[in-house]
């Protein structure tokens, strides 16, 4: 390299479609298990009512909104971080960080023991939206994959794995 | 462990990000010191490695603008000429932040810069006047290529046979990641590692900043294993280039951490006894300051052994808690300063001769040993002269003290 150069930022398409799809997937999912699971209802009763959250990468997303409304109803409220406030911020440093945790070549707490993570907002409810992620996860994935994303895998009863868990997937395609 | 701290002041001003992924952090880091539009300095080493890659891949997707200057030459010094183009590049395109990629003579000039871009270029008349009250300097992130002297880390730059040295001028974040390493010399590397070990281990035995000792404690782990790997080839030579496979990458990541320790402690330990000497080690001896270093070590902590010292932490690092259960406490010392001798008797045997023992094996010759202790004396030390001799009589033919 002779001349001086400038290098304008580039976009990684593949990376942001695979995230925006994933994370549309698991909002979804999060609300169909606060209908189902009793152990992500209690999280959410923990979280103030109009409460929201939001899962990212810097400094442009893709994003994932979740709130909880007057009624204690949780909502998955799309990727758009700018349409209403949010009370916590749950953001990996970059995209590439990002991708590493939903491939699920890093678990959770080794993307956060790596300092890949930061958090805007109170720690209690960001705990809560981790463990709600790692249940969500648990539903979604074969066991295969869900134990590479989270830290230990549960031991549920046999309603839950299989009964809960198809309602769970049914509820996220329909969005209900 | 015997030594108590009294009174210290440590103060790293460089964060450090080390593993495989820690480029990816770059972009929120210098995001979070308010800057967005980074200058980059590299040199022909990490060009031909094609080192800025992966920086280009890390600041995707950042929104950051990168401004990549062409590769200085590792060989020839850097002049004014390319300080001027740098202030003008970096002024008129709105840069706010720099990125050194490389080693020591990149390092520098980004020092340097840094200081003309935020003081004004008259700062690098007055440098004296903005030690305090002056406006901070802007982002300064060193990305290493290769294992350096420790020198990259600390406060000081050198620049046109200039010396400067301002507490600010440590980079604000010092980033270890495998994919930079770029390819170098065997010869290069060993002398880095050494350095390292040298200061870390005196570090270790005779300060008394316990966070220093906790930083030089890494650093011995840090260096043991990776220096021994790289030397346990069949075929050693000087001129050898590593990194070859992904081991050596790793094992070449863990010795340029190390180097970025070094700087650290270089900074915060100021009577370094064994750093000066080997620094002042003159041009007719063939050992690299790193080499000398470690040969009059073993001199240096025999002769401050019996005051100031502890040889626990410095036996532990260097043999493991197994092997240092065996030893009585009464015996830690003698074998901590024995072990050092062993390791400089390994690295001699592994290198087939190229990594002196002694001051004789550096090629010194005795008469002129004279000169080298007028050499020593003449930086700044609180240590008697006669003890700096016996250190030089001793490690000449590395005879132990007790023998005479």
């Amino acid at each position: 390299m002779d001349t001086f150069i400038e290098v304008k930022p580039q976009k990684k398409i593949f990376q942001r479609i695979y995230l925006s799809i994933m994370l549309w997937f698991v909002g979804r999912a999060i609300q169909a298990a606060s209908r189902v699971d009793e152990q992500v209802k209690n999280e959410f009763n923990t979280m103030p009512d109009n409460y929201t959250f939001s899962l990212g990468a810097f400094p442009h997303g893709p994003y994932m909104v979740i709130g909880k409304d007057d009624n204690g109803k949780v909502r998955y409220l799309g990727s758009d971080i700018e349409k209403q406030p949010v009370d916590l911020e749950l953001t990996l440093k970059s995209m590439a960080h990002f991708f590493l945790l939903f491939t699920f070549m890093e678990s959770t707490p080794t993307a956060n023991s790596r300092d890949r993570m930061c958090v805007n907002g109170d720690v209690p409810p960001a705990c809560a939206a981790v463990r709600i992620l790692d249940i969500v996860q648990v539903y979604l994935l074969p066991k295969f994959i869900a134990k590479l994303a989270i830290k230990r895998y549960p031991r549920w009863s046999f309603k839950r794995h299989t009964l809960d868990r198809a309602l769970v997937l049914i509820r996220t395609l329909i969005g209900f | 462990m015997g030594m108590e701290p009294t009174e210290f002041t440590f103060l790293c001003r460089t964060k450090t990000s080390f593993g495989k992924s820690a480029l990816d952090h770059l972009p929120f880091d210098l995001s979070s010191m308010g800057a967005h539009k980074p200058f980059v300095l590299q040199d022909n080493q990490t060009s031909e490695s094609h080192c800025t890659k992966p920086l280009i891949q890390a600041f995707k997707e950042s929104e950051m603008t990168l401004g990549i200057y062409p590769a200085l030459d590792r060989e020839c010094p850097v002049d004014m000429e390319t300080l001027k183009n740098c202030y003008q590049l970096f002024t008129d395109k709105g840069f706010d932040s720099i990125i050194a990629l490389g080693g020591k003579q990149v390092v520098d000039l980004a020092k340097v810069l840094n200081m003309a871009v935020s003081w004004g270029p008259e700062a690098l008349e007055t440098s004296h006047e903005h030690s305090v009250g002056a406006p901070p300097l802007v982002p300064l992130a060193y990305v290493p290529t290769t294992a350096g002297d420790g020198r990259e880390t600390d406060c000081s730059a050198i620049f046109n046979g200039k010396r400067f040295d301002l507490p600010g001028l440590a980079p604000d974040i010092a980033l270890i990641d495998q994919s930079m390493m770029a390819r170098d010399t065997l010869n290069n590397i060993v002398n880095a590692a050494l350095t390292c070990l040298a200061v870390s281990c005196e570090t270790l035995a005779l300060s008394k900043n316990p966070p220093a000792r906790a930083y030089a404690a890494t650093a011995v782990g840090l260096v043991m294993t990776p220096l021994f790997a790289l030397l346990n080839k069949d075929t050693y030579s000087d001129t050898t280039i590593f990194p070859n496979n992904k081991k050596d990458q790793y094992h070449l990541s863990c010795l340029v951490h190390a180097s970025a320790i070094t700087g650290y402690l270089i900074t915060n330990v100021r009577s370094l006894i064994g750093f000066k000497m080997g620094n002042a080690m003159p041009k007719s001896c063939f050992a690299s300051p790193g080499r000398a270093m470690l040969v009059v070590l073993p001199a240096i902590l025999e002769i401050f052994s019996n005051t100031d010292s502890d040889m626990d932490l410095l036996l532990l690092n260097l043999l493991g808690q197994d092997a240092f259960c065996t030893i009585p406490s009464s015996q830690h010392g003698v074998t901590a300063i024995q072990t050092l001798r062993n390791i400089l008797n390994n690295l001699y045997g592994l290198s087939k001769g190229a990594i002196p023992r002694t001051l004789a094996d550096a090629g010194m010759n005795s008469g002129k040993m004279d000169i080298y202790f007028k050499a020593i004396c003449q930086q700044e030390f609180d240590v008697d002269p006669d003890k700096i001799k016996a250190i030089l009589i001793h490690s000449f033919d590395g005879q132990p003290m007790a023998q005479g």
